[in-house]
């Protein structure tokens, strides 16, 4: 191998100029590597894209495994690219890659603490690990987290999802509590409308799920669902008339519903039954007073058929017993005077309503029976 | 080499420690030279970098031609690529490039010690063009070491353009290894230690300011192309307690051991391979080449190339404790054989991978087992690369700052020098001879090595030094005096202290001479010519006596906070005496 031999000394204006020639060798070197890069770097580019796109229809054809090795690929060309990050993760979770899946999520997390599909991504998988309070946590992020785009839908969306969680969870009351918050914010759309009063019925709050499906109705007159919806939720709130109407709507319009069918026929039997209904005829009123009773004492008689030589001497039996005596105490006096007496009459009611509360597990009332415990539970609101 | 200080105030000529000479220029001169060196090795730092930006395109332009954009290439391709570009690089290296053949980390080093800093320009070409290819390929090679020497190179070609003095040659090959090795890694102060630790072989102050400058402006060229981000996407680290150290200790005891059988394993095959007849040595780069596609065929593609993805990949928890394992310890096969069939290409990315690997499954194992531990396996991976950079290269401080640098993090800092220490510590007591030391031989050069100087015992001059043999005299005693305490000792040479202060000697012969001359009465000091000895101290380097010995058979050995206070004297026999016992202790 040679060596070199020093051959020059150096001076002031030959490193000047040296510097000079240098610093011209640098910019142009410079510049034609930027070149290189910019192109070489746009190519691994437009390659990154081709393997995400491959990646985006192997997850939309199910192919999750075939999606990962895409995505994965795309990301050796650009490893910080959050986009092809959260594609993976969610190819690998498709997979059932849990653990690989969440790391990459919490990568994403630590970058953007706040974006919303990460952390409806991570709540997902902290479902899936029966996580309750890191899904709580993580929904409620993305619930009021940044989304790139439409972020009103993909913050109602994550809300309806937890409170499908919540709901798997029997956590009513804090379903109620995301239902309350969703229904502020809802634009005029029947379809959220109706999926927000139809989870207000999956937790009995009837009240705020009537509202809805009115919403609903207002939005959209001829919506059937809602129709019925309403009137479910009028029915159960006792307010039988406003249920007949609604319910007669939809029962007009689906002739097959039979749910609804059968709701309209027992709150119509409750109007038509109600001897405590205004304007009423003193008449009218004593002829529901007695069909009322012989309703109740025929129930009372086929209970106490039914219960026939297993009655024991429990306090049930006692207070059956009790009815008993009363009925036959009340039975003559229907006929006589005293039947004039409104009083009279309420404490006939009385005794019906008590009957059917008692009698209620020799079989579910029906028919009248039923309507007679309707009204003994909600004598005033019947009349709405 | 002389730098001996003195002044009017000055009661003695001290004797500082070794300083590089400026005799043979004249100091302007030299300082000159110096100033324009430091520009240079800005102008070293930018063109290594761009050459290292170029050669990282050239290798994922190859990558991409040669195995596809798919991370896991098909069936053939995996077997194909490698081999192929084997024979082709195998043809390459024997025709055209014959020297860019291992890491180029120690053809840097012997380009320093050896041949004046003079690297072929071909050289770096060369290692250009075959290591992209090679590693483009799927040889389990890195782009590190190669870096290094394309750098190196780069300096020396732009040192012999620019007609600079031979010691200034020498010293800009290292100077271009450490701007090539920075751009490669992303990490400067990394490669400056290690040019330091592996090439340079010594602590010099002299070179270390070139060095951080080209290094620096190297990481920024760097990082305007290729962005600055780490190289990897570290995961929160953090030491919660302490007693978890134990757990990063055995990390440190396995990693030790592993990198003795990674070693062990290149230093058997290499040379049995190189003296296989010629013909072999074309295919021996594409049989490792088949092997490697083998096992990325089965099932492991991650061992081919660099790996730095999959490294990426095992930080956050992607694989399971056994195919960490398996990865591990198949990357130690691959990397051997790429290695020793002379494929062109760095080690760096391979004892990387392998500790990474090795990190995260002992942390798996370990996180299975001690339930309570609170690291994360990608702290365990990134403890795993500083205690395999440790134990395989040897260079213990560059292993911490690496480790440091990569994660940005520094509360990771106590496992890194616990587990680093510990495997360097096995290391070296199962493998004496690190492994480039290890190659250097093997190719039958010796070069010095910081690990040897480590172990070097420094002589100094305490160690030689004895206590005066005859009496000390004083140069305001007559000559007369001196004269009768002289007949009264058995030696030769006598010290005499100087007044106001200093040291000279005197010999029977003088005093008695100067006793017949008549100057009885005169004060020795006034009789004896106005000669001051130069002053050593017990802590001086026993070399540093050697250097003034000529001046004088004896010389005082003082105090450094009282020059009047004698602590010793010493000769130049009494030197080469613990020169002498050192030599047959050794």
């Amino acid at each position: 191998m040679d060596t070199a031999e020093p051959t020059s000394k150096p001076t002031a204006q030959r490193e000047a100029l040296v510097s000079l020639v240098l610093s011209v060798i640098a910019v142009a070197a410079f510049a034609a590597v930027l070149g290189l890069t910019t192109r070489f770097h746009s190519w691994q580019a437009s390659l990154a894209e081709t393997m995400r796109g491959r990646g985006e229809r192997d997850l939309q054809t199910g192919r999750a495994g075939r999606a990962i090795e895409d995505f994965r690929s795309a990301l050796a060309f650009d490893r910080d690219n959050s986009v092809y990050q959260f594609r993976l993760a969610q190819a690998l979770e498709a997979e059932g890659r849990f653990d690989e899946a969440e790391s990459y999520l919490i990568n994403l997390w630590e970058r953007q603490p706040q974006n919303g599909m990460v952390n409806v991504q991570l709540a997902r998988l902290a479902v899936h690990r029966d996580a309750m309070s890191q899904t709580l946590r993580y929904y409620h992020n993305a619930i009021y987290g940044i989304w790139d785009s439409q972020p009103d839908e993909n913050r109602r969306a994550a809300r309806l999802e937890l409170v499908e969680f919540l709901l798997q969870r029997n956590a009513r009351a804090q379903v109620q509590s995301e239902l309350i918050a969703m229904q502020a914010g809802l634009p005029p759309d029947p379809w959220l409308h109706l999926k927000v009063a139809e989870l207000f019925r999956k937790i009995d709050d009837y009240e705020n799920g009537f509202a809805q499906f009115r919403q609903v109705l207002q939005l959209d007159h001829g919506n059937v669902e809602a129709a019925a919806g309403a009137g479910e939720a009028a029915f159960e709130l006792g307010r039988y008339r406003t249920a007949v109407r609604y319910l007669e709507s939809a029962v007009a319009a689906n002739r097959k519903d039979e749910v609804s069918r059968n709701k309209l026929n027992t709150a119509n039997l409750v109007l038509a039954s109600n001897p405590f209904r205004p304007n009423v005829s003193m008449e009218e009123r004593k002829r529901r007073v007695q069909n009322a009773f012989r309703a109740a004492s025929a129930h009372l008689n086929d209970c106490i058929e039914a219960r026939g030589e297993s009655t024991g001497h429990g306090a049930a039996e006692n207070s059956i017993e009790k009815l008993h005596n009363r009925q036959t105490d009340l039975g003559p006096k229907l006929r006589g005077r005293t039947f004039n007496d409104p009083d009279f009459q309420e404490s006939v009611m009385d005794f019906v309503f008590e009957v059917e509360e008692q009698t209620a597990d020799c079989g579910s009332p029906t028919g009248l029976d039923q309507a007679l415990v309707l009204i003994g539970r909600n004598r005033e609101g019947a009349e709405r | 080499m002389s730098a001996a200080v003195s002044s009017a105030d000055t009661p003695c000529d001290t004797v500082a420690t070794p300083r590089r000479s400026l005799r043979r220029w004249p100091f302007e001169f030299a300082f000159r030279e110096e100033r324009f060196f430091l520009v240079l090795s800005v102008f070293i730092g930018i063109f290594s970098a761009l050459a290292v930006v170029c050669f990282r395109l050239a290798i994922d332009w190859s990558r991409l031609w040669l195995l596809g954009p798919r991370l896991s290439p098909s069936g053939l391709r995996v077997i194909l690529a490698p081999s192929l570009a084997g024979i082709v690089v195998a043809i390459l290296v024997l025709h055209a490039f014959p020297t860019v053949r291992g890491s180029g980390v120690n053809q840097t080093k012997a380009a320093l010690y050896i041949y004046n800093g003079y690297i072929p320009l071909r050289t770096g070409v060369g290692k250009f063009i075959t290591s992209a290819w090679a590693i483009g390929a799927g040889h389990s090679l890195g782009p590190e070491d190669p870096s290094l020497q394309i750098g190196a190179s780069l300096a020396s070609a732009l040192g012999r353009r620019l007609k600079l003095s031979r010691e200034k040659l020498r010293l800009l090959a290292p100077v271009g290894a450490a701007a090539g090795l920075a751009a490669a890694f992303n990490a400067p102060i990394s490669a400056v230690l290690f040019v330091i630790e592996e090439v340079i072989g010594r602590w010099s102050a002299g070179i270390l300011g070139s060095v951080v400058l080209s290094a620096v402006s190297s990481v920024v060229v760097m990082r305007w192309f290729l962005g600055s981000e780490p190289m990897f996407r570290i995961p929160a680290v953090q030491l919660i307690r302490p007693q978890e150290l134990l757990a990063y200790a055995a990390l440190g005891i396995v990693g030790g051991f592993a990198a003795v059988i990674f070693a062990r394993g290149i230093g058997f095959l290499r040379p049995r391979l190189k003296v296989l007849p010629r013909w072999t040595q074309y295919l021996q780069p594409g049989i490792a080449g088949l092997m490697i596609g083998l096992i990325g065929y089965v099932g492991f593609p991650q061992v081919m190339g660099a790996g730095y993805e999959y490294i990426d990949e095992a930080m956050h928890g992607q694989f399971t404790w056994k195919t960490l394992a398996m990865l591990a310890a198949l990357k130690i096969l691959a990397t051997t054989l790429s290695f020793v069939s002379g494929t062109p290409g760095g080690m760096f990315a391979p004892t990387l991978f392998i500790g990474a690997m090795l990190g995260g499954a002992v942390g798996h194992v370990e996180r299975i087992v001690f339930p309570y531990l609170t690291g994360s396996v990608g702290t365990y991976c990134l403890v795993g690369m500083g205690v395999l950079f440790a134990g395989f290269l040897r260079a213990p401080m560059t292993s911490v700052f690496m480790v440091l640098e990569v994660s940005g993090n520094y509360s990771i800092i106590v496992p890194v020098i616990v587990a680093n220490t510990l495997a360097y510590v096995v290391s070296r007591a199962l493998e004496p001879t690190p492994i480039f030391d290890l190659l250097t031989r093997q190719d039958g050069l010796e070069l010095p090595s910081l690990e040897e100087q480590r172990e070097e015992t420094i002589l100094r001059v305490e160690d030689a030094m004895h206590a005066p043999v005859g009496p000390v005299l004083d140069s305001d005693e007559t000559v007369e005096h001196v004269n009768q305490r002289v007949q009264l000792s058995s030696a030769n040479i006598f010290l005499v202290h100087l007044s106001p202060g200093g040291w000279t000697t005197v010999t029977r012969d003088t005093v008695a001479r100067l006793k017949g001359e008549g100057k009885g009465e005169l004060s020795l000091g006034t009789a004896l010519p106005s000669q001051r000895l130069p002053c050593l101290h017990p802590d001086l380097p026993l070399e540093a006596a050697l250097r003034h010995i000529h001046e004088s058979p004896l010389l005082p050995v003082v105090h450094r906070a009282d020059f009047g206070r004698l602590e010793g004297v010493i000769s130049q026999q009494d030197v080469l005496n613990r020169y002498k016992l050192v030599e047959r202790e050794a």
